[in-house]
């Protein structure tokens, strides 16, 4: 049998012995997740879900313990959702109450630091994905984060956005977990908003979505990355009986971005809604890697992923839709659709179904094209020089995406970030 | 204003031979002209060359516009220059709305000319003032730009943009095929309104309908990549009534049947 594991550093037993110390919760369940990351270690390119994105540079080099570090109000303001909204910021997995605003949360909703609960709930740190190395990583030294819980049948007004900072460059790991609990029949929207103001560092997320009967949630995933900063975020998702859920993801910068989604769709017409958009430049890898298991009948899902890929960028989308073979009349859709700005840009695209259900309708595609020569000539001939032509074009092609962003804050700043990284893109201002 | 001399082009990586074999045509300033020709003549092939679109090469003679030598000049330098192209078949740009695509072509334009560009409010006057003229609703403002227009709206959508662009010489493809007559007066009359005596206009057409609307100066028939007649508008009323085969039979000029297939 193949070896799919790399052996994490030996440096990694030194970076928890660092920041052990202050971790919250049972120290046991931190030994026992730490001694299980190292028997797991990193998967290698030879595991399927892992073919495209190499971790060895991770594994070969432990990154720091994480150190807070001073962040001000200003650094954030350009990712801050404004209006009414209530916010949890992190930096380096250090929760930060001065740039936080949780004061006055409307009835129903609970908001609490992922530290602070811990400590009288093991329970979170229990694996749900027992064979994943990298929850296991996030398991032993989970910090930061926040436990998010809504009554049954609270529709929540303020919008819940939860900001982690990797900060300085220095180069640290943070290792936060985001529990979100939507009661029967509640509604919440939030934003998860990942900011490098470094140029490294590493973040190792952990999410569990959890939307009850007739629940509903909708979630703004930006990520505004730069230089090697790396992201690696893994979202558990179970949607119950008739629950809702609809994520959003623009991912506009990063070394390296790995999202993984796992969702379930578990009561019958619990519907699934993924969309994403990603624009990788030169040196940056975005992998974008979904498992949907529709497990009951009647749930429609959707995923709907566009990339752009520009001169030197690397793309990743891989998405599996599972059907039960209770999942009758499943309505699954799957979509992902590619511009190649550069010949030396690369995507790796594959779309996947496996399905045992007899009456179901699911339909998947990827395309990988250019920009449309025709309708660069048409903006042209009117005027319109071809480095802004370009621009409009791509622009125009995100678009779909950033439209389904549930907050105009982040519609404005995926726009922004869209913009500064297409050239030519600083003529096209006022679309932002 | 335009001279074009002995074009002759073909398609690039195509062995097809030359679609335009030798063709002459001079525009004066405050001149209409109708070509009118068959389709598969090479009328689009010419519009297009004009234009600056990819794909065709150019393997003799030359075309001038005010003295400037066009086919050395980019898409959007043309347009900067003063030509304009009213495409037969105008493309849908999904993601990108229409009033956003004419204010920056307008400025584009304007600032490639030295001129100051238009603000918002300015430019909306102007807009709202021609949309009226060429009768376009003013939700096709807001949305993409020819996405999901009917036939017939993207072709009042092209007047539209010829209209805010003020080109001194504009080249309008086939802008009546498939108008019904309300659309085609609309149409024209946003053209008549253009006409001016620094302007040149150059109708490209295969009926002579549109010409009952915007008369021209100057007829001239376009067969098998070539102008084999011109005349003044009568000439147009004289291909109407004795078509396509049997004017080319009076001329002499043996022209092979496919290309005169769809006129009859
Ligand atoms: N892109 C192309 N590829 C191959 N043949 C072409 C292309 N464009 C035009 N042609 C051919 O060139 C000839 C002239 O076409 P066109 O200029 O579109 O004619 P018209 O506009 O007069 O109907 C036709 O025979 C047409 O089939
Ligand atoms: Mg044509």
């Amino acid at each position: 049998m193949p070896v799919r594991r790399i052996e994490p550093a030996a440096d990694y037993g030194r970076l928890f012995d660092e920041v052990k110390g202050r971790l919250a919760g049972d120290p046991r369940r931190r030994e026992a997740s730490f001694a299980r990351f190292r028997e797991l270690g990193f998967p290698n390119q030879r595991a399927e879900a892992w073919k495209y994105t190499s971790l060895k540079s991770l594994a070969e080099n432990a990154p720091p313990a994480p150190a807070p570090v001073e962040v001000t109000l200003a650094d954030l303001e350009p990712y801050l959702l404004t209006g009414d909204v209530k916010r949890l910021v992190f930096v380096n997995g250090f929760m930060a109450p001065e740039l936080s605003d949780i004061e006055g949360l409307p009835a129903g909703l609970t908001v609490a630091s992922f530290d602070e609960r811990v400590t009288h709930e093991g329970a979170l740190l229990a694996d749900a994905d027992a064979e994943r190395s990298l929850t296991a990583l996030n398991a032993a030294m989970a910090h930061g984060g926040a436990v998010v819980e809504v009554a049954d049948g609270t529709d929540v007004s303020p919008t819940l956005q939860l900001v982690f900072v990797q900060a300085g460059d220095a180069g640290g790991m943070a290792n936060p977990r985001n529990v979100v609990r939507v009661g029967a029949g509640a509604k919440l929207t939030m934003a998860e908003t990942w900011v490098a103001l470094g140029v490294a560092g590493v973040t190792n997320v952990v999410n569990d979505f959890d939307v009850a009967e007739a629940g509903e949630l909708t979630v703004d995933k930006l990520q505004f990355g730069r230089g090697r900063a790396t992201l690696i975020g893994r979202s558990a998702m179970r949607v119950a009986q008739e629950g809702r859920l609809a994520q959003t993801t623009v991912t506009a910068g990063g070394g390296l971005v790995r999202n993984e989604t796992f969702a379930r769709l578990e009561g019958p017409k619990a519907d699934l809604d993924l969309n994403g958009a990603y624009m990788p430049v030169k040196g940056e890898h975005v992998d974008t890697s979904i498992r949907i298991e529709h497990r009951a009948p009647d749930c429609p899902s959707n995923q709907f992923y566009k990339g752009i890929l520009a001169p030197g960028g690397h793309g990743v989308f891989a998405g599996k839709i599972f059907v039960d073979q209770v999942a009758q009349r499943t309505n699954a859709y799957q979509q992902n659709d590619n511009l190649m700005l550069a010949r030396d840009a690369e995507i790796d695209t594959k779309p996947e179904l496996e399905i045992y259900a007899d009456d179901v309708k699911c339909s998947h595609g990827a395309t990988v094209g250019e920009l449309d020569d025709v309708g660069l000539f048409y903006l042209r001939s009117r005027g319109i020089d071809k480095e802004t032509a370009q621009a409009i074009l791509t622009f125009a092609f995100a678009g779909e995406v950033i439209e389904r962003l549930a907050h105009e804050d982040s519609r404005h700043q995926a726009r922004r970030a869209l913009l500064a990284r297409l050239a030519g893109g600083e003529k096209l201002a006022e679309l932002v | 204003m335009l001279k074009i001399e002995n074009l002759h082009a073909r398609i690039e990586d195509i062995d097809e031979g030359e679609i335009l074999k030798g063709l002459d045509l001079e525009v004066q300033p405050g001149e209409v002209h109708a070509v009118m020709g068959p389709n598969g003549s090479g009328k689009s092939t010419l519009a297009y060359i004009l234009a600056g679109r990819d794909g065709y090469e150019v393997t003799e003679g030359s075309v001038r516009f005010e003295g400037e030598d066009v086919l050395e000049m980019e898409p959007e330098e043309r347009a900067a220059a003063g030509l304009f192209l009213a495409f037969q078949y105008p493309i849908e740009i999904p993601g990108v709305a229409n009033m956003y695509f004419l204010r920056t072509a307008l400025n584009a334009v304007l600032r490639a000319r030295g001129e100051p560009e238009i603000d918002a409010a300015g430019f909306m006057r102007r807009l709202r003032e021609q949309a009226e003229i060429v009768g376009i609703r003013s939700d096709l403002l807001k949305r993409d730009v020819n996405a999901g227009f009917s036939g017939g709206e993207k072709k009042r959508n092209e007047i539209l943009q010829m209209a805010v662009l003020q080109p001194k010489l504009a080249v309008l493809d086939e802008t009546d095929s498939g108008l019904d007559i309300d659309a085609l007066r609309t149409v024209a009359d946003g053209v008549n309104r253009l006409r001016s005596p620094e302007r040149g206009i150059v109708v490209i057409t295969h009926y002579q309908r549109l010409l009952e609307y915007i008369v021209p100066d100057h007829v001239h028939v376009l067969v098998g990549g070539r102008i084999v007649r011109s005349g003044d508008k009568t000439l147009a009323q004289e291909l109407e009534s004795k078509g396509y085969s049997e004017l080319m039979a009076e001329l002499g000029i043996a022209v092979p049947a496919d290309a005169l297939e769809a006129t009859a």
